[in-house]
């Protein structure tokens, strides 16, 4: 890809960003300081209002992790996304229109505000306030590095970001982080700073102004690269045929040697190099090796054998007489055989899919129950998106949202499928690094369609999505510490400036403290940002939704509901990691963690609230009788 | 002691439209999981039939229920959610 043109659009795309953050800090400063920054005056209309809840919704696992899976796993990936069918009916329709009508009737501006109100209950409010806070501050972490891996593939090639990051380097000396490349770490910084800049001085309008330009850079993106992706396999039924005659590949390690030692140019082996062994055997690697001046040995990479004989045909015979540097000769490590689906050819296109570590396969029948109710059930208990319906203008935008947002997901998520489906075929043999099939995709089907600079749109996609939703997240927080903690129970007499001043403040420190966070990338990223949304929704739908609909639910219950559901869900977890030693929780029954929280929630809702004083004649008649009524 | 027969016809109405969303949900669980949990997982050796280009499971257990519910989400959210009569401070 052109380099030049992947760094343009980058600056482009940031110009336009921090444009609508000054148009949107210019309307702040008309407006209530607190409503306005935290809530956009409640005044979203019909696009603002699906694009925001969509790319809020649609994070950078959407546009990374997603395509991946779709990638190692296959067609089966259609049934664990499935729910977005119903999702945005779900995540609007649920809770929104009387979300809506209580935060209106009480002035509420938050989550926290609400449950306060609706239970007359600050106890309730601070227990709310530090989950949402605490949960948060964790999930960014994980979307701040996703962010950050996009963007070195975006700029890793244009020159100025390389010379730039070695710069970098040199002025950090001994202060840089051992953990990751010069690159990374100057990729997280103009993410960093880009983001919070626009957070802090627009609020929440120039988050939803933003969330606008990325939910339509998100759609373009998918529909150009499902119309490439499509012509240059040969067509849907093409793709899925090749699919079913799939083997799945072996994975493992593999040593590049020479007998004598390495010139002062040392030897480089690109990653995805192919390269032959005798009995016809075809491999990839999926890493860079370097054997370095005056060495014999490069480290052990990874690499992947291709078993199917038609790949194996095709691809040879497309194959230079040489790939490997002169001399240079593998010798094989280790190899891996996959769990389910070794030496079988058809389960790229049947369930439960191949996997590498699982006997049961990708998705056995019990989990695929589990994340039909994890998409559409734990998007609805978001916390971020319940402030999204508290702050759309009209009934009617909230319904013509639902129908358009229905409508945005369709185009989205199943063509994402159809999409890297076709990877398989056109970029075989990455199965050991999946997560960079998003770029791979990118510049190749843009180099297919001779349209170099278009690879920069494509990965721009996967980059407003992590933009989205680390923007919204960063300003829940600071919506919790501030309205929640600070005015609510520290100093209620706060002026409008110490309220604008202290927004500003913890704005930028929750920016600083992810930036930290990702400076040190954890393991399991992919399982935090599952355990932290599956953990909202557990603490966040069942109180909120009971509170809206069931005129009998009493503060006793909702604060049961609350941490019940959210310590079942976490002992599962904890128990997992006990049991196997990472991050996998355990399933009883096969079922996630989350359907356990949702009925450890319920069960512990109704008794709870059944064993205790029903709530005051006052909070019923405020929430649940006719306006008029005595 | 709660009085149900003051409560707010907005407020009823917005609960049976959060059962019917509820309903639809389940619908779409018991087709998708239901339909591919048959189709889908069935461990025979014959080639897969194609619709579409697709495998005919991913078709009939997923790609037809979900225009079924978009369709069903655009009629419901446009013809069917009311703006009640609570409402009216937000749809002034």
């Amino acid at each position: 890809m052109d380099s030049n043109s992947s760094l343009l659009l980058f600056v482009g795309y940031t110009l336009v960003v921090l444009g609508l953050a000054w148009l949107s800090h210019r309307t702040l400063a008309r407006k209530a300081f607190l409503s306005e920054y935290f809530l956009g005056s409640r005044g979203l209309g019909l696009v603002a209002l699906t694009l925001t809840f969509g790319a809020t919704s649609a994070s950078a696992g959407s546009f990374a992790g997603f395509p991946s899976l779709v990638y190692a796993h296959g067609w089966i990936l259609a049934l664990w996304i499935a729910s977005y069918m119903i999702f945005p009916l779900c995540g609007m329709g649920l809770l929104g229109k009387r979300l809506n009508q209580v935060a209106r009737q009480t002035g509420a501006i938050t989550v926290p505000d609400v449950l306060r109100e609706r239970f007359d209950s600050p106890a309730l409010a601070i227990v709310a306030t530090l989950l949402i806070a605490g949960m948060l501050t964790v999930y960014l972490i994980p979307q701040f590095t996703l962010a950050t891996l996009i963007m070195e593939q975006l700029l890793g090639n244009a020159a100025l970001f390389q010379k730039a990051a070695i710069g970098l380097a040199q002025l950090l000396g001994n202060a840089m982080p051992g953990s990751v490349s010069a690159e990374y770490t100057l990729g997280l910084l103009l993410f960093a700073v880009l983001v919070v800049i626009y957070t802090t001085f627009g609020g929440f309008r120039a988050v939803v102004w933003t969330d606008i330009l990325q939910g339509f850079v998100m759609i373009v993106g998918v529909m150009v690269m499902l119309v490439l992706a499509l012509s240059q396999v040969g067509g849907l039924a093409n793709a899925t045929r090749s699919m079913d005659a799939m083997i799945p590949p072996k994975v493992g390690e593999v040593v590049f040697e020479v007998d004598t030692p390495a010139p002062e140019s040392g030897y480089y082996i690109p990653a995805d190099t192919w390269f032959t062994f005798p009995g016809n055997r075809l491999f990839r690697t999926n890493q860079s090796a370097i054997i370095l001046p005056g060495g014999t040995r490069s480290a052990a990479v990874k690499v992947v054998e291709i078993i199917t004989p038609e790949e194996i045909a095709a691809i040879t015979a497309r194959l230079p007489a040489t790939t490997l540097p002169p001399l240079v000769r593998p010798h094989l490590q280790m190899l891996t055989e996959y769990a389910r689906g070794a030496g079988q050819s058809g389960t790229y296109v049947r369930a439960p899919g191949p996997s590498v570590d699982n006997a049961d396969g990708f998705l056995p029948l019990g989990l695929a129950v589990s994340f039909f109710a994890f998409w559409a059930l734990s998007g609805t208990g978001q916390p971020g998106n319940m402030v999204r319906l508290m702050a759309f203008s009209r009934t009617v935008t909230l319904k013509r949202a639902i129908a358009s947002l229905s409508v945005y997901f369709t185009l989205i998520y199943f063509p994402l499928v159809i999409i890297f489906c076709c990877a398989r075929v056109l970029a075989p043999g990455l199965d050991q690094t999946p997560d960079r099939i998003m770029p791979v995709m990118a510049y190749l089907l843009a180099d297919g369609a001779h349209v170099p600079w278009l690879a920069g749109l494509l990965i721009a996609a996967p980059f407003a999505a992590a933009m989205s939703t680390v923007d919204s997240f960063i300003l829940m927080i600071t919506s919790s510490i501030v309205r929640d903690v600070y005015q609510r129970n520290i100093r209620p007499q706060a002026t409008e400036q110490t309220l604008k001043r202290m927004s500003y403040v913890c704005t930028i420190g929750i920016g600083i403290m992810a930036t930290a966070g990702a400076l040190y990338p954890l393991q399991f990223l992919q399982y935090l940002i599952v355990f932290t949304g599956g953990g909202l929704a557990v603490a966040f739908l069942g109180p909120m939704a009971l509170a809206l609909y069931w005129p009998r639910y009493n503060r006793t219950g909702a604060l049961v509901t609350m941490l019940g559901g959210f310590l079942a869900y976490l002992s599962l977890y904890v128990a997992g990691f006990i049991l196997y030693g990472n991050a996998v929780p355990v399933r009883p029954l096969g079922l996630d963690p989350l359907i356990w929280g949702f009925a450890a929630s319920l069960l512990c809702a109704i008794v709870g609230t059944l064993s205790t004083a029903p709530p005051s004649e006052r909070l019923v008649r405020r929430f649940f009788y006719c306006p008029d009524a005595d | 002691m709660i009085d149900a027969s003051r409560f707010d016809p907005g407020f009823l109405r917005a609960r049976r439209e959060a059962i019917i969303i509820l309903i639809a949900w389940t619908v779409c669980l018991v087709w998708t999981v239901g339909y591919c949990g048959i189709a889908g997982y069935a461990n025979d050796s014959e080639a897969i039939a194609l619709l579409f280009g697709m495998p005919r499971w991913i078709v009939w257990g997923i790609l037809a229920p979900w225009i079924a519910a978009t369709l069903f989400s655009v009629w419901f959210s446009l013809f069917h959610i009311a703006v009640g009569s609570s409402q009216a401070q937000s749809d002034g």
